[in-house]
């Protein structure tokens, strides 16, 4: 730090000071957090980030309580949400593990999904192909998570319990996909389209579906259903794996 | 050639090439994801726009982990998110603010009292976007993250001695451009 009397700064003013403050404190949701990780393909869960790195030096320094702290309850909160959801005496310890969308990565050895065929229901769970998907993709999920007055698909489904259930269906998709399970990718977004229709995860179960459609052999419709992706969201963190499949 | 075939034996407790990648991918998601996604925000992104930038920017390094030389990882972030956040469409602007912005809201007594989170936050914003970005990017890594004139020449390839230079010059725009807003302030209470 003494570094910094290289450029022999004079002290701020009071005001300056104040409007320094203001944006010292800023910090990324938990809800932002867990799509990246998702996205990533890293485990859902995972301990909260250490202080330093967090919040940054200068808002270390503040001891501010501003958003980082809100930020770090409300991922506790999920993340308790998580473990009531996990019942770890009555399901195997199986990590949530969430493979790539963007990275072509060859898969290393993946779980099962965590959810299990339903043979039953197989039929209607597998994923429409001519289905619109306007009414899941992401502007729809982002609002679900940052406009108070946006109503979701269930009564609570920005409740800790209900984005646990969304990051499992998602999980067990992805986990799915990256095994080349088409019907079990089929089932996991089909509940989760028909439980969370307005959900945090739409744009990441879009283009699960787009895989999903590949993967079965439907390489026409991925392929529409991709350029309509890429058309309704070009800067998507998305559009490096759904160009791929656009492309065919 | 002696017929004997060379017989490569996977040690099961060895991580595999993909296993650490992974961990090291989450090692850079662990330290530096608030980072980059704050930098994004400064440089003038919105919060939706600084969510979907930061994770395309860690897309770009889960693609590219194998390349990234060990100990460049922040480096390499970095860089990312200067190119993403250039790229963003600029007339998303972060900081909307009408010119004729009344400053006679509060009900307090000094200037910086007049201000309420928020408009601190939207002030901020203008002197930030005020500055040019090479002098913006020193003045966020060095004033706002606390970052040493050493390690803001690292990150950014300059010499020392030039990043020094840029945060002189970008302290004396925001002192400017406070100044000037506080003044505003100070007028607006006194025709209360």
């Amino acid at each position: 730090m003494s570094d910094l009397k290289l450029v022999s700064p004079d002290q701020p003013t009071a005001f300056e000071q104040r409007l320094l403050d203001s944006v010292a404190n800023e910090a990324p949701s938990a809800e932002q957090r867990l799509r990246v990780r998702l996205a990533l393909g890293l485990p859902s869960v995972a301990p909260a980030p250490p202080p330093g790195v967090a919040v940054g030096r200068r808002a270390l320094l503040l001891k501010a309580a501003g958003g980082a702290s809100i930020a770090l309850a409300a991922l506790a909160l999920l993340f308790a949400g998580l473990a009531r959801k996990t019942e770890p005496a009555k399901r195997p310890a199986v990590p949530l593990v969430t493979p790539p969308l963007a990275t072509p990565q060859v898969p290393a050895a993946l779980p099962p999904p965590l959810l299990p065929p339903e043979p039953a229901s197989a039929s209607t769970s597998a994923v429409a192909p001519g289905a619109p998907d306007d009414h899941r993709e992401g502007v729809a999920s982002k609002r679900a998570s940052k406009d108070p007055a946006h109503v979701p698909g269930s009564a609570s489904a920005d409740a800790p319990s209900d984005l646990s259930e969304q990051l499992r269906l998602i999980d067990a998709a992805r986990s799915a996909v990256a095994a080349g399970n088409a019907s079990a990718a089929s089932v996991a977004l089909s509940r989760y389209r028909t439980r969370f229709p307005r959900g945090l995860f739409g744009q990441e179960a879009a283009v699960l579906q787009i895989e999903t459609l590949d993967l079965q052999g439907n390489h026409a419709l991925a392929a529409a259903q991709a350029r309509s992706f890429l058309a309704r969201h070009p800067n998507s963190p998305h559009v490096g794996v759904v160009q791929r499949i656009a492309g065919r | 050639m002696s017929g004997i075939l060379p017989v490569v034996v996977s040690n099961p407790a060895q991580p595999t090439r993909g296993e650490v990648s992974k961990a090291r991918l989450e090692r850079m998601f662990n330290e530096h994801h608030d980072f980059i996604w704050r930098l994004l925000r400064r440089l003038g992104l919105s919060t939706g726009s600084a969510d979907d930038a930061a994770q395309h920017v860690f897309l770009v390094a889960a693609e590219r982990v194998d390349d990234i030389k060990l100990g460049s990882e922040r480096s390499f972030l970095f860089g990312t998110a200067l190119r993403v956040a250039r790229s963003q469409n600029r007339s998303e602007r972060r900081w909307v603010l009408e010119e004729d912005m009344d400053f006679r809201r509060s009900d307090a007594g000094r200037p910086e009292e007049l201000l309420d989170h928020q408009r601190a936050v939207d002030l901020m914003g203008r002197i930030l976007d005020s500055m040019v970005l090479d002098l913006r990017t020193v003045f966020v890594l060095s004033e706002l993250e606390g970052m040493t004139m050493p390690e803001v020449a690292q990150l950014l390839e300059i010499p020392v001695g030039t990043a020094a230079s840029r945060l002189r010059r970008a302290r004396e725009a925001f002192r400017a451009t406070a100044a000037e807003l506080e003044s505003k302030l100070k007028s607006g209470l006194n025709t209360r």
